[in-house]
């Protein structure tokens, strides 16, 4: 036997078998060469340790806790398998009866757990889903309030400058009613002079612009009831002055009231026991009433 | 007929039949090498518990599943433990932390024959199963299976998952790759003198 088969053979047998020397021809070439007879020499050696550990730990069992949980199992799994083939396990009637429907009721938590696995998966994503739509809500609605409201808020009386104060003098007859558009032009001629201060980029025309007053064709009467004679006159920038009876309607600063205005006349309604009555509407470019006057 | 008159697969029959004491019969015939499987594999008391039990649970949920035509139950159950151990130790002991010294429990349990030559066999045994342990993984099993538990080629074979000739040839190489770390360990000439006992 050469070495080469020697090495096969070797391998063919167990490490116990090796050591145990009972195969002839391996025996016959160990006495012939001397490394193989090195090499079997090693592998009894390692027969032995291991042969030493495998003595030392071949005694070594599971605990007992374990044999109880497996034969629990066990059960368990009989009982169900029993409960599904319809037979009934051993006991009591009134025993067997709370078995089945204990196991039946375990069998419907356990079948639905998955299911409220799976809803829960699904409220989950819910939540969050709703979670960043609150969020993209919130930045917008924080976005618009921060921006400029174009809203009518309350003017507020406050000092304005003698420069840009404007005049607004219009004298008003009591009883006023539609009014033919040249008769509007006769007393809005006769009205004071607007002086306001041109400081809007829109406005491109001077002072003596923002005197000259512009007046609004006269709208017909739709009712009888309702008769508004319209008579405006056009400032390139106004201020809301309290000081002449204007009641403001709306926070009116520098930012807010920026833009022009012009002057309403208008002709209020009259009730069953009063007579018309005629106010002066400030009213902003932005179609926001700015301050109302009433003159009777 | 006895219980213990019976084989692993006519237990298991039975077992599965709903035999409550053929069941018993067979895990306490087949807990201990499963259980020193795990053991040797990893080193810890409480891995082998936990992978014993996991293994029984499995067969009494797929018992139904093993066909003897392919094999032993005892390979079958090995292979089952094998993966089990693999998980847990992927889980919780890397590669690289196993050569570690073995579970104080484990070592507490080894037996002692005789009381003069304790120290030397306990403490051989010890380094053997630090050499043991510090094999990888693909050769660890082979040794653990052929040489401590003493399965045939063929049951190895079954429980690894591979052909005969792949257990042979890693046996082959584990146990060079062991020879030559026992041989510079300190036990070396404790080793020696146990084999020349062993061989007169």
């Amino acid at each position: 036997m050469t070495c080469r088969g020697f090495k096969h053979q070797a391998e063919a047998l167990t490490l116990w078998e090796l050591a145990q020397g009972q195969d002839g021809q391996v025996l016959e070439h160990v006495q012939q060469c001397e490394s193989c007879s090195g090499w079997l020499q090693e592998q009894r050696k390692l027969a032995a340790s291991l042969q030493t550990l495998q003595a030392r730990t071949a005694v070594l069992e599971a605990g007992p806790k374990v044999e109880a949980a497996v034969l629990r199992a066990f059960r368990q799994n009989a009982a169900e398998r029993a409960d599904e083939a319809g037979t009934s396990p051993a006991g009591s009637p009134l025993a067997r009866h709370a078995e089945r429907r204990a196991h039946g009721e375990w069998r419907m938590v356990n079948s639905e757990f998955p299911l409220a696995l799976r809803m829960s998966r699904w409220f989950e994503i819910g939540a969050y889903v709703a979670v960043a739509a609150a969020v993209v809500v919130g930045v917008f609605l924080g976005i618009r309030l921060l921006q400029p409201s174009s809203r009518p808020a309350t003017v507020q009386s406050h000092a304005i400058p003698q420069s840009s104060r404007p005049l607004v003098r219009q004298p008003v007859s009591p009883t006023r009613a539609a009014v033919a558009p040249d008769e509007v032009q006769k007393q809005a001629a006769s009205a004071p002079e607007v002086i306001a201060k041109a400081g809007s980029a829109a406005s491109s025309q001077p002072r003596q612009a923002a005197a000259r007053k512009h007046l609004a064709p006269v709208k017909p009467a739709r009712s009888g009831n309702n008769q508004i004679a319209a008579a405006s006159l056009a400032n390139e920038e106004s201020q809301i002055d309290t000081e002449d009876g204007y009641v403001p309607l709306m926070f009116c600063d520098p930012l807010s009231c920026a833009s022009g205005s012009q002057v309403v006349r208008m002709e209020l309604p009259a009730g069953p026991s009063s007579q018309p009555q005629t106010a002066d509407v400030v009213v902003g470019y932005d179609g926001v009433v700015r301050a109302v006057r009433i003159e009777n | 007929m006895l219980l213990t008159d019976l084989t692993d697969e006519q237990l298991l029959a039975q077992a599965l039949a709903g035999d409550e004491e053929a069941f018993t019969a067979l895990y306490r015939r087949r807990q201990g090498p499963i259980f020193r499987f795990a053991l040797h594999m990893s080193g810890s008391v409480h891995l082998a518990e936990e992978v014993t039990q996991e293994v029984f649970l499995f067969l009494v949920q797929r018992g139904r599943d093993f066909d003897p035509e392919r094999g032993t139950l005892a390979g079958y159950l090995f292979g089952v433990a094998r993966n089990y151990v693999r998980r847990a130790l992927e889980r919780s002991y890397p590669e690289s932390v196993l050569g570690t010294p073995v579970d104080d429990v484990a070592t507490a349990l080894m037996v002692e024959n005789d009381p003069s030559e304790s120290i030397a066999r306990r403490q051989t045994s010890s380094a053997v199963w630090k050499a043991v342990l510090s094999l990888p993984q693909h050769y660890r099993e082979v040794v653990v299976l052929c040489d401590l538990h003493e399965l045939s080629y063929a049951d190895a074979a079954e429980a690894v998952g591979c052909a005969i000739g792949t257990i042979r040839s890693r046996l082959h190489r584990a146990h060079d790759v062991l020879g030559r770390k026992l041989q510079h360990s300190a036990v070396a000439p404790a080793i020696s003198k146990i084999a020349a006992r062993c061989t007169s």
